[in-house]
Formats: C-alpha cells, structure tokens, sequence
C-alpha cells in the first residue's frame, strides 16, 4: 500500500528529466511467467520511477549516470539487476517464501505479520472457497488453533456454534464477536418459530478472501466490551489494478446420509425382540400372540430408509475482478442450492456482491461495499417434534406400513389402524407442512479516507446491516399437527437494522531510524433496532389455500420492538525500536444502553510487546534460524451478550386471561448489572527454519472471565427462578500449536511439493467461582467449583444385576449398588469438553494436478448420546420406538453378564432413565475434506485464450473413525445428542474457467 | 476547498458524539414496563389481575399437571403400558426430590402468588374508585388463598394427619422480593388462606363465575375447613353458597361439562380457543387422539349404575380400553377444557361429608341424593350410618372423578391409596398399595428449593 501511493506520487509528481538518457523497457513476470500487474520499477539513488501495466511491461528513461533497477512487488523479494548494454530487461520475481510480509488485518488495523504482537489465526480463501457448504463457520472448523466449531445440526444452513479458546461464560453469550470488512455485525438465529438458521449463511463463502481470528486482549481489547469471546474478522475479495478477470464456477454434488455405527432393527427382528420382551413380563404365550402376531410381519416397512435421501449440491456463479490504479473493483453473483439428506429439507443462497475501491486524488479515497444476499430454508425440524422425518425414522416401527394396503394410500396418522402414538406419519405429513424461513440480508459499507498530511489519515466509515427474515410454518388440516385447530398457518416476520458509524485517525511517523511509531484512534457509535411481529390462524377450508387470509379465525398476534446502541472510543499506539522491539497498548471505553444506569461505561485496555530474536546480532549467524520472535500480552476485554434490558425490572404484557389482556413480572431487576470481565494473558514464540520450510506458532494462553452474567438460582418463592448478577468466575488455559512443513519443495513450478498444516489446541476449562460456591444444575450437567463447565452429573451406571437382569446404578462410594433408579445420587461421570481438537493438512502439487487431503479430530470429549433411551429403552418404549439392533443382546437368564437389563413390556425398572449408561467417547478423526484438481496447461488455456480452467472433484467426511454409536460423533457444544440432524458424506465435481 | 471538507467532516463527527451521549437512557422497552409504572393505576392493576390468573391456568397447575398429578397418583385412572413418557414417575410413585412436574407445580404456583401480592400490596396506593380497589385486591387475595392452600395441600402433610401447629407447611409468601424463606407451619398457612378468603369475602363484589366472587371464596372456604376438620364451618359455608340463589345443578352434566358457563359453576378459570395448546391441552392427557395415556381404571368404572348420567363420561375405544370424556373438547378444539374449580355439586358433596362426620348421617344421605337425582342415578337408602362417610366417598369419586380432589380425598382422609385394576398387563407395573404411612403421599420440597434457600427444611423420607 505505501509503497503504491509512494510510485503514484512519483507519477504525479515527478518532472521527466530532460538530462542525456535511453529508455529501457521489459516485462516483469512471477514465476509461474504470469505478469505482475503493477510491480514497481525505480532508478536506484533517485526518485524516478515507473510501473508495469496490465501485460506486465513497462519502459522506463534511464538517465545517462543511473545504472541500477530495483524491481519491487508487494509479497515478492525486490531486485536489483544493473542496466546492461541491452536495452530490454525481462524480469522474473518470486514470491517471498515467508509469511512474513503479509498483511494481517487485525479489525480496526492492518498489520505485517512480522510486526504482530497478537495472537491472531488466518484462515485464507484457499480453505473456504469452492467448499460445498454454506456457511463460512462450518469452513473454520480444523482450519486455525483454538477455535472450536461445531454443529448442533446438520440441516443445511443451520446454525454453527464457533467457541474461541473455550468457553468463557456460563449464562452471557459465548461466541466470538463478527465483523465482516471492518463493521461489527448480527450473527445468529433472528428466526420466531422455525429453528436453527444462521444468517451468516447469507454470507457467500466463495467471496472472502480470509477470515481472521483474534483470540488474545493485544487484538481483541480493541473491541472492548465486545470482545471477550474471541472476534472472527472476514474479509471479502477486492479487486486488483489490471486485467479484467472473470471467472465463472459450476459446481455439483451428491450427499449421502454418515449413519456411522448406527443400526435400527428390521420388522423381523423388533418382531421376535417385542414378543422377548412380552414372554420375560410374564405374558401368556396367547396373549404374545394376540399382541405381536406373526401376521403384522406380512406388511411392514423400512422408515430410516423413507427419512433419508441422497442429497444433491448446486452451485453456479461468476466473479469479476480487476481495475486500474484508480479503481478497483470486484464483483460476484452466485447461486447456491443443497438439498438436505432428510426428506423435506433444503437452503438455497441468492448473493450478490460488489466492493469498489476508488481513489479521487492522492489525498482521498473511497471504497464502497455492497452486498445483497436471499436465503430460503426448508426446515425438516430435527428432534423433538413428532412430525419430523428425523424422530419418525426412530420412532415408527417397521411393524407400521407407511400404506394403508386396503387403499393403497399413506396413512395420515389419524386412522386407527395407525398404531404409534405420535398419530403423525411423516411421508404424509412432511410434504404438506413446510416449515420454511427466508433471509434477505443487505450488508452495506462507504469508507472514505482522507490523508490530512503525511503520516496522518482520517478516515469515515458509515454502514447498514440489513436483516429481514420470514418465518413460516403451515399445517395442513389432514395432518396430526393440523387436525386439532382443522389446520394452522404460522407467519412471522422480523426485521434487524445495525448502524455504525465509525471515525478514526491514524498516524504513522518514522523518527529518526530507528524509532516508528503508529497511533490510532476511533470513535464509534452503532445501533441495532429490531422488530417482529408474528401471526397465526386456524381453520382452512381446504390445505389447496395456505395463506393467513384463507384461515377462518385469527389465533395469535404478537409483535416486539427492540433497540440497543453502543457507543465507544477507542485507541491504539504501536512503537516499533530497531525493526526488534514492538510494543501496543491499546484501550476502548463503551457505553451500552444493555446495562444498568449505575454500571454503564467500562474501559477496556491491553499492553503487549515482541521481540525478534532473529533479528538480533547474536543469532543472525545461525543459518538455520529464518525467524523466531517471542510475543506476550495481557489485557482485559468484556462480554456483553446479554438481554437488550437485563437490568430492569420489568412487568411483561404476554398474558392474557379471558381474552382480556394480563401483565405479569417478567424480570428481576438489578441496576447494578454490567459486563463480564475477561482478563487474558498471551505468551506466543514463532519459528522458522530452513529459509522457514518449517515454521510455526506455539502460544500459551489463560484467560479469565470473571463478574460473570450469571443467572444465579433464587429461591422460587420469590416468583422467579434466577437472577441475573455479575458474580462468578471462570478460566480457560490452554496450548496451541500450528506447524507448518514442506517436506519437498521443488524450485521448478511443475516440480513436486508437499506441505503440511497442522493445528493444534488443547484447552482446559474449569468453573472457579459460584455463588456461594453452591453447585448449579444445567440439565444432565452441573455447574460445580473447580470443574469444567460442561461436567456430566447424573447417575453412574452400574451395568446389570446377574442374578435377575434388573439395572443397577451405583448407591455409595463404598460399592454399593442400587437397582431403583431415584434412590441412586447423581455424580460427577465425564465432561463434554474435548482434550484436544488438531486440524492436518496435506497439500502435494506436481505440475498441474493438486492433491490435498484435510483431517479434523476432537478427542477427549464425553457425549450423551440421549437417543438411546428411546431407542434401546430395554421395552419402556414397547410399541413405540424402535430399537438399535444392538439391543437384541441382553440378559436372558441368572448367570448371564450383559449390558443391557432382561427387556420388559413398559420397561425393567426405570433402566433406561438418565445415566452415564448412555454416556460415550465422542472423539473421532474425520477425513473431512480431500481435493484433486487439475489445471489445463498454459498452452492449452492460452490457445483457448482463457485465462485459466480447473476442474476439480472433491470429498467431504468420506472416513470418519470413532467409537461413537449413534449417526454422527460431530455434536452440539453442550455434548447433548437428542435426534440430531447428521452431516452427510459428500462427493462434489466442480470447474473453475476464467477469461 | 479541502480544508473545508475536512472541517465539514470534523463537525459532523462531533455531533454524532454529542448526540448518541445521552441516547443509551433513552433507550427503553417496548414490550414491558418497569413494576412501578405498571402497577400505578386501575389499568395497570387490572391487567395484572388477569395476569394472575393467567397465573392459574401455568400447564403446571391448573393448565394440567397439578391436576393430573391428583388423578393419576390416585386410583380411578390407569397409565397404559404404552405411553408417551409423562407421568410415568407419578402413577409409578418413583420420584426424588428433583421431579419435573412437581418442581413445577411449587415454581408456578409461587410465580402467582408474586402476581397476586404486587396487587394487594399496590391497590390501597393508586388513584380509583374504593369499589375498583377492594375488587382487585379481594380476587388477588382468592387467587393469593387457592395457591397456598395448594400448595400446603402438595407440599405438607394433611392438615387432619399432621400436628399442624408444629409440623412444617410452606413459606407464606405475602409481599414480592427475593429472600429465603423458612416453611411456616401446617396452621400458620391454613390461617393465612382462611384470613385471606375471609377478607376477599367482604370486599369483592359478584363480576362473573369466571372471576373470584364472595360465593367463590366461600365455597373455597368450605373445602378449606373440611380439609382442615372444622366440619361445623365446613357445613356453615358450605350451605351458605347452596343458598345462593345463583347456582343450581344441572340436569344435565354431559352438557354442562362440552362447555364453560353451566349453572353449577361458582369459580370457572376460563381457558379460551386462543390459549389452545394443543397436545399439552388439558384432555389430551386422557383423550385418544392426544397423548391418550391415562385412561378410566375400573376401580372407577364398577361405581355407576348404568343409569347414571357420569358413567356417560367414560367410554370404550377401538382398542378395548375406557377413556374418559369431561375434558374431549370445547370450541371444537379437542382437549381445551375450562377447569371448573368450585362448583356447587362439590359444595353438596362437602356438606354432606361435613354432616357425615358430625353425625349428621340422614342429612349428609339427603344432601347425596340431591346429587343423584339430577344425575339420574336411584336414590340411596338404608345406609348403615357406619358406611355413611364412605358412601359421601363414594359419591365424591363418580362426581368430581377427573377434577383434581382424588388424591387429596385419600390423603386428608387418612386412607391407603389401594388400586384395584393393578398389574394386569394394561398398565404400567406399578404399586397397587400405597399406605398413607408412605412418605411419598407428601411430594418432596423441590431439591432446586432446597440448594438456593438455606433455611428450607426437607420433608421426612426423602434424602436431605
């Protein structure tokens, strides 16, 4: 960037020198022979200088004395090469073999990597573009240390949880903060009723350029109350000054349904296992067969096989890129479409986006984003809903047919032929119920940049974050959902507006040589409002007619206005001595209307310094060193994710008693309520060896989050069950480490290279305070000192009594047992924090063929897989559920060992209630995603007079190895499996052609 | 010109700073109130008291399950074999202290009771009609009463089974703020609920049977003094709301019971279509085409003669088995139901009991066939006066069976829970017999209850 402004204002401002000279003209290529658009070539010794145009030549006047060129390029080591006696002068750049000069943006700043004092992971486009998945939180997971990303279904578009060097809070929001292009933006779920959609699936992947991930104070302090959970900057393409590419990508796909170890049993086998379970309850062979009789096997039917599909992946779209030194521009349009792998579910994106970059004068600049993005969700509603395909597959048995054999036609559920309780047959139903959502997301920006005076920049930044989202949920009058109310229709609308407006200074000043410093300072202010209103009716005269005008009464309106504001001022001072010592202090103070009137500004701040050992006189003489540096930095940064109005005390409207309207205490107030405080310490040592063929990153970390927003249990005489107060504290420390490896690197670009990433992060969690250091129960999981915050607390299976089957769970810590499930206390038996989780990729290239191969593993982690109690209930779920073919092996006679209780019609005492009987391993290692590609040779491209042509297949999760027994060992983060929508393994063909 | 620009954007960075200075207080809800604007007037306190029985109709307690529970830990319904899961704790009496539905019932109901007091305890300060105040403050104080007899009636020994004046009851909870309450006694609470109702008595005026009225809280007030085995007062208020001209059995209780509005209703909390809940109605617990769990055991069933307009009630399905039909649908909507908390064949059913146990034994048969004769069942006669209280038993199960009064008849009459219809393939394995010695005939303070509240004393029999 400096050194562009520096030739333009050569350009501008030099006067041709009319002294004795000759003109020396070339071309400037990489070394792929490509041109390098925009190298800067310079006299040496003078000012005089040119650049290259857009076939990478240039001709420049030599003045008759000046016999030296420097060739220099952005990301490319300079040359200087003498003037011959030839008059041309062809020359090759190559691309410096470091990270080292690239420019990491760091929110509010940008910065060489070998300057960087934080602790920041970049993931570039290379990982996330052309991946068949739609939503850029998904591509992060295994790609950068410390960061955990998982997903709590599997549904296309669904929402991902992204947790930045563990969990930080207990009760506030957990993820990391969003900024995409520099502007603070919503994430998350805006939908009413349909679940589980993520409006950063709005955000095309194939149009950022990389995602930035700051994890330490010295880069998260900067986003002060904000910030405690780690940010997550995008940033998308942006055009470069040259040739006009355009590149236009189709891509298509075929997903399978992963059902990893995962078996349900036959008819013939929950037959005989039913009419077991009816013998072992004491059951006449009469009445067995009057229950189960051998005729029900004459019409049966497969329901996971009905609940799953082969899914299929689209992608089409075109980018266009390129621009001249005054304007730049990159635009895209694309269209993407995954059908999900269960019936009835898929996500489409509509995106479109431009970003132009204009500079007017040599003083100001302008740059202006827009994207406009439309998704369309059809929901199949995972889980806990009797109407989902998911929860049909497990719970209709095959002894069910999905026809009525008389009529030919699919039972609706309502016939009393249909046996199982949930009166809902979801081929029937699911077709005629869409639950669909749809997001229109505007994400705007105009920047305008003014250098006042050398050194000094001010720049303004204004930005609309636009979010509309519909939600619809239709229930047909024929189905089980429907026929109470004689069908409903749902239709909720919500839209979310942020401002910002941000305003910076920044000044760079060079003193002396030795001394550099940089300094910046922002003012911001942003504003979310929000409103929804949602509606419902009942009674349609015909499922033909699904609108909320063809329903005959109105059953509900609602509607909410919202609003929170922030208002921040922010600063950074950078002090570089020698090119060796850096320093930062940064500082931010916000006010936010979220909090209460007594506690609503806080100052945030950090301080961070590195020292580039390399650079030091004693160690340059070591040739195997290229780089090595320490980094350490402490500061604090805040959480404050919490409820628009958590501080007062309110009384909420919902109610109602009569049809007259009611009002009722919503919430305890508490004016003191402020933000979390996370206080982090970063200690980071970089490496490079071998002209940094291997080079790496190990940093330790500790961060404490303390005042925690925590929803401290209060005795419920009081009307409520918890209060919100900022009390508590929590810790996460932990190791990361990211090696980087090129076993071969070939000095021919068709020569064979190999390079290795690996990631790596281990994180240990642990609850330090509680109020009144009293345990706090979360479900199956608790709360409790000293332990991490996800710690499994249930009771602690015993396995099976020999003597008569029953089940038996531990009584006491001097081995007794218990065979009655409620006289058996709960204990501490695992967590759901994984040890470790580690990304490796693999990447070999030769000629025009590229292979790499990524695999993702979380180890260590406890999972509760509570399907099972439904699906190996030991008979508690006796004509109702189906039963893993596992189940089968039980006990059967005194003597046996088994697993699993003698099965019983209604259950054998209660053996299927919450235990760690269903608690599992769930680490696993998941080749998660391997790419071939292959590029048409030049010669071919360029008879075709194409710019390029690749075409590649790629695979996503073909191998997964675990011990876990259910679909699916990728898990929600709280470890919970409840009917989980899977991923599914994914074969993609796609081609790449530009011009 | 550029130092104008510059200048230009200078100042319209100051005044965005000046002016978003202040707007963090100005930004406020939308959707609520802060407590003390809401409770400042007669619309606010009015809205509060429909608040408060909108507190009533939690799924908790009246919405289902406190109801339920009394039904389904009893012995005139059954839970199938083959069940959606719920209430299987409850009917299977295998429960410790962190049971769902009975954490909920004490969460719930201690949430009215908040709604209830912010009223009491607002309605002398806002400016309106004395006649306005005294009626919202003697409904809430009913509303106030209901819930901690409720909840005494749960959560404590019976009053007649217990030293009332030493054996624990509940916190008495009379004004809103977070605290740890210790439980008052067994007669401190029952106090509190008489001296409430009586209070509301005088204050109320009669609005509708779907609002608390003077007759409401003193039927309430008989229940109250036949749990509390003050038969005299039991019988007084029990025949003062009989003669009230307002209320008259109906001829017809099949009728009565499709939808709310019958002329034997004295407290009705209303349920309307647009609080449809679909399966969590309340009938769709019992009817086939909800979750259909519980159904008519014939413990229940052997009752009628086949005259009699409640047997009406109980049908036989495709599949064999009885179900009950009081709670089908109203509005066409299956399974919404108006609970019909006091009604005037209750205060029959009291007075008789009330006079069976002060010797009053042709009375209390009177005051049965009564009863009877509108439900087209024979008249009794030739009663041994020794069978005389569990012939009022009797009655009381084939009329208010379903209604919520069964396990608690048993309880404060001291008498062993004995299912008849038990283990036969039909229902869940259960226990046939459970002694009313059974610690588990009072349900366990909440375990949540007893982590956050230092001073709250288990009940015996369950783990501290």
């Amino acid at each position: 960037m400096k050194r562009l402004s520096l030739v333009l204002t050569f350009l501008l401002f030099s006067v041709a020198s009319l002294v004795a000279q000759r003109t020396v003209t070339g071309k400037v290529v990489d070394d792929q022979n490509e041109p390098l658009i925009g190298a800067s070539i310079l006299i040496k010794g003078t000012s005089t200088g040119t650049v290259t145009d857009i076939d990478g030549s240039y001709s420049i006047a030599v003045p008759a004395g000046s016999n030296v060129l420097i060739f220099s390029y952005t990301g490319y080591t300079s040359k200087e090469i003498a003037v011959g006696t030839s008059n041309v002068m062809d020359v090759t750049l190559e691309q410096e073999s470091t990270l080292l000069s690239e420019i990491v943006v760091t929110g509010y700043s940008e910065v060489e990597r070998k300057k960087l004092i934080a602790s920041v992971s970049v993931v570039d486009n290379r990982a996330i573009n052309n991946v068949p998945m739609p939503d850029v939180n998904q591509l992060l997971q295994g790609r950068a240390a410390g960061v955990l990303s998982s997903a709590p279904s599997g549904q296309p578009g669904a929402q991902q949880t992204i947790r930045i060097r563990g969990t930080g809070s207990i009760n506030a929001g957990r993820g990391p903060l969003y900024v995409i292009d520099g502007i603070i933006v919503e994430t998350g779920n805006f939908t009413q009723t349909t679940n589980s959609n993520d409006v950063l699936s709005n955000l095309n992947p194939n149009d950022i350029e990389n995602v930035t991930i700051l994890k330490d104070a010295a880069a998260t302090a900067l986003y002060g109350s904000r910030g405690g959970n780690g940010v997550v900057l995008i940033n998308t393409k942006r055009g470069k000054a040259g040739r006009s590419v355009i590149t236009v990508k189709g891509q298509y796909g075929v997903t399978q349904p992963n059902t990893g170890k995962f078996e349900l049993m036959n008819a013939d086998e929950i037959w005989n296992y039913e009419r077991r379970m009816l013998a072992n309850s004491g059951r006449t062979p009469e009445q067995i067969e009057a229950a189960r009789p051998v005729s029900l096997l004459n019409n049966t039917f497969d329901w996971v096989d009905a609940a799953f599909r082969t899914g299929n992946t689209y992608n089409l779209e075109a980018q266009a890129s390129g621009g001249n030194e005054k304007t730049r521009f990159f635009a895209s349009a694309g269209y993407f479409k995954q059908d999900g792998i269960l019936i009835e579910s898929d996500f489409s994106r509509l995106s479109l986006r431009t970003n132009i970059d204009h500079r007017a004068t040599d003083k100001l600049d302008f740059q202006v984003n827009l994207n406009g993005s439309y998704t369309d969700n059809l929901n199949a509603v995972a889980g806990n809903r009797f109407a989902s395909p998911l929860l049909g597959a497990f719970v209709n048995t095959p002894l069910q047919p999905a026809t009525n054999p008389a009529t030919g036609k699919l039972y609706t559920g309502q016939e009393t032929a249909w046996t199982i309780f949930s009166r809902d047959n979801f081929l029937y139903s699911q077709p005629l119920n869409p639950v669909i959502n749809r997001n229109f997301r505007l994400l705007s920006k105009a920047a305008m940049n003014y250098n006042v005076f050398k050194g000094l920049r001010f720049s303004q930044t204004a930005a609309i974050d636009y979010i509309a989202v519909t939600d619809y949920n239709y229930y047909d009058p024929t189905t089980n959902d429907g026929v109470d109310t004689n069908g409903e229709v749902d239709d909720g609308y919500s839209e979310n507006r942020t401002l910002t407006s941000q305003s910076s200074l920044k000044y760079i000043k060079q003193i002396g040589e030795n001394h550099e410093i940089d300094a910046l300072g922002v003012f911001e202010y942003q504003k979310v409002d929000s409103r929804s209103f949602f509606a419902s009716g009942t009674g349609l005269a015909s499922g033909k007619l699904k609108t909320l005008s063809s329903t005959a009464k109105p059953q509900s309106v609602s509607g909410s206005n919202s609003e929170y504001a922030f208002v921040s001022l922010l600063g950074q001072l950078n002090y570089s001595f020698m090119s060796k010592y850096l320093l930062t202090a940064n500082v931010r103070r916000d006010g936010s209307s979220r909090f209460g009137a007594n506690n609503r500004y806080a100052t945030f701040y950090s301080v961070g310094g590195s020292w580039i050992l390399s650079e030091e006189g004693f160690l340059s003489n070591l040739s195997v060193l290229s780089n090595l540096r320490l980094r350490a930095s402490y500061g604090t940064t805040g959480n404050a994710a919490i409820g628009n109005f958590a501080s007062l005390q309110l009384y909420g409207f919902g109610a109602s008693y009569d049809d007259l309207p009611g009002s009722s205490p919503s919430q305890i107030g508490n004016p003191d309520l402020t933000w979390e405080i996370t206080k982090s310490l970063n200690l980071g040592l970089d490496f490079g060896l071998f002209q940094n063929r291997i080079s790496g990153t190990l940093e330790y970390y500790r961060r404490e989050g303390k005042d925690l927003l925590l929803a401290v249990p209060v005795s419920s005489t009081s009307g409520f069950t918890t209060a919100t107060r900022n009390i508590g504290r929590i810790e996460n420390k932990g190791v990361e480490l990211t090696l980087n490896y090129s076993p071969f690197r070939s000095s021919s670009p068709s020569g064979v290279n190999w390079d290795i990433e690996l990631n790596f992060t281990a994180n240990n969690n642990k609850v330090l305070e509680l109020p009144n250091g009293e345990d706090i129960l979360n479900g199956s999981q608790v709360y409790r000192e000293g332990l991490p915050i996800r710690s499994w607390y249930m009771r602690e299976w015993a396995g099976v009594d020999p003597a008569n089957g029953q089940p038996l769970w531990r009584l006491n810590d001097e081995g007794g047992t218990t065979n009655t499930l409620a006289s058996a206390p709960r204990y501490i038996v695992g967590n759901a924090e994984p040890d470790f989780i580690a990304g490796l990729n693999n990447t070999f290239t030769f000629k025009n063929i590229s292979l790499s191969a990524f695999i993702y593993s979380v180890q260590g982690n406890e999972v509760y897989n509570g399907s099972r109690p439904f699906v190996e209930s030991d008979g508690q779920r006796y004509g109702q559920f189906n039963h893993i073919v596992q189940a089968a092996d039980a006990w059967e006679k005194p003597g046996d060992i088994a697993t699993r209780p003698q099965p019983r019609v209604g259950g054998n005492r209660s053996s299927n209630g919450t235990s760690s009987r269903f608690l599992e391993d769930g680490s696993f290692i998941r080749l998660r995603n391997v790419t071939l590609a292959y590029s048409l040779p030049r010669s071919i491209v360029d008879k075709a007079r194409l710019a390029g042509i690749t075409a590649y297949i790629q695979g996503q999760n073909l191998i997964t190895i675990t011990d876990y027994s259910g679909f699916d060992p990728e898990m929600s983060e709280s470890g919970d499996e409840f009917f989980r929508y899977p991923v599914g393994k994914t074969l993609t063909f796609g081609l790449d052609i530009s011009f | 010109m550029k130092q104008f620009k510059f200048a230009y954007i200078l100042f319209t960075l100051a005044l965005v700073s000046l002016s978003c200075e202040d707007k963090l207080d100005q930004i406020q809800p939308q959707q609520s109130l802060s407590d003390v604007e809401a409770l400042s007037d007669l619309t606010g306190l009015t809205a509060a008291i429909n608040g408060a029985y909108d507190g009533l109709q939690n799924l908790s307690h009246y919405g289902r399950n406190f109801q339920v529970n009394a039904e389904i830990e009893a012995n005139l319904v059954y839970l199938s074999i083959s069940n959606s899961n719920r209430f299987v704790q409850e009917y299977t009496y295998q429960w410790t202290a962190d049971l769902g539905t009975q954490t909920g019932i004490w969460n719930a109901i201690y949430a009215t009771i908040l709604r209830a007091n912010n009223i009491i305890n607002s309605a002398d300060n806002i400016d309106a009609a004395t006649a306005d105040k005294n009626q919202l403050k003697g409904e809430a104080l009913c509303v106030r009463a209901l819930c901690h007899f409720d909840l005494v009636r749960s959560f404590a020994k019976p009053y007649t089974q217990s030293n009332p004046t030493s054996d624990l009851g509940v916190p008495i909870i009379l004004e809103s703020k977070i605290d740890e309450p210790a439980r008052n006694t067994i007669a401190q609470v029952y106090d509190q609920v008489i001296a409430d109702l009586t209070t509301a008595k005088g204050l109320m005026a009669d609005k509708s049977i779907y609002r608390f009225s003077p007759n409401a809280a003193e039927a309430l007030l008989a229940r109250v003094y036949l749990y509390k085995g003050d038969f005299a007062k039991a019988e007084a208020s029990a025949s003062a709301v009989i003669s009230a001209t307002k209320y008259s059995l109906t001829s017809d209780i099949v009728k009565a019971f499709a939808a709310p509005g019958s002329s034997e209703e004295i407290f009705t909390l209303k349920v309307t279509a647009a609080e449809n809940r679909g399966a969590d109605n309340l009938g769709q617990i019992y009817n086939p085409q909800g979750y259909g769990d519980i159904r008519v055991s014939n413990d229940l069933i052997s009752l009628y003669e086949d005259a009699d307009q409640r047997k009406a009630f109980i049908y036989k399905h495709t599949n064999n088995q009885f179900y009950q039909s009081k709670y089908a649908a109203q509005d066409a909507i299956p399974g919404l139901h108006s609970p019909k908390i006091l009604r005037l064949a209750e205060m029959y059913l009291i007075r008789a009991e009330a006079r069976a146990r002060q010797n009053k034994f042709a009375d209390a048969i009177a005051d049965l066939n009564t009863i009877r004769a509108k439900r087209a069942a024979s008249a009794l006669s030739g009663i041994a006066d020794a069978n005389v209280l569990k012939t009022v038993w009797d009655e009381r199960k084939r009329e208010l069976s379903f209604e919520g009064h069964t396990k608690f008849d048993l309880n404060r009459n001291g008498l062993d829970m004995v299912r008849t219809q038990c283990n036969t393939g039909l229902e869940l394995d259960a226990p046939c017999t459970v002694a009313i010695s059974s610690h588990l005939r009072v349900y366990p303070i909440p375990q949540r209850e007893i982590d956050v509240n230092q001073n709250m004393v288990q009940n015996p029999g369950y783990a501290k």
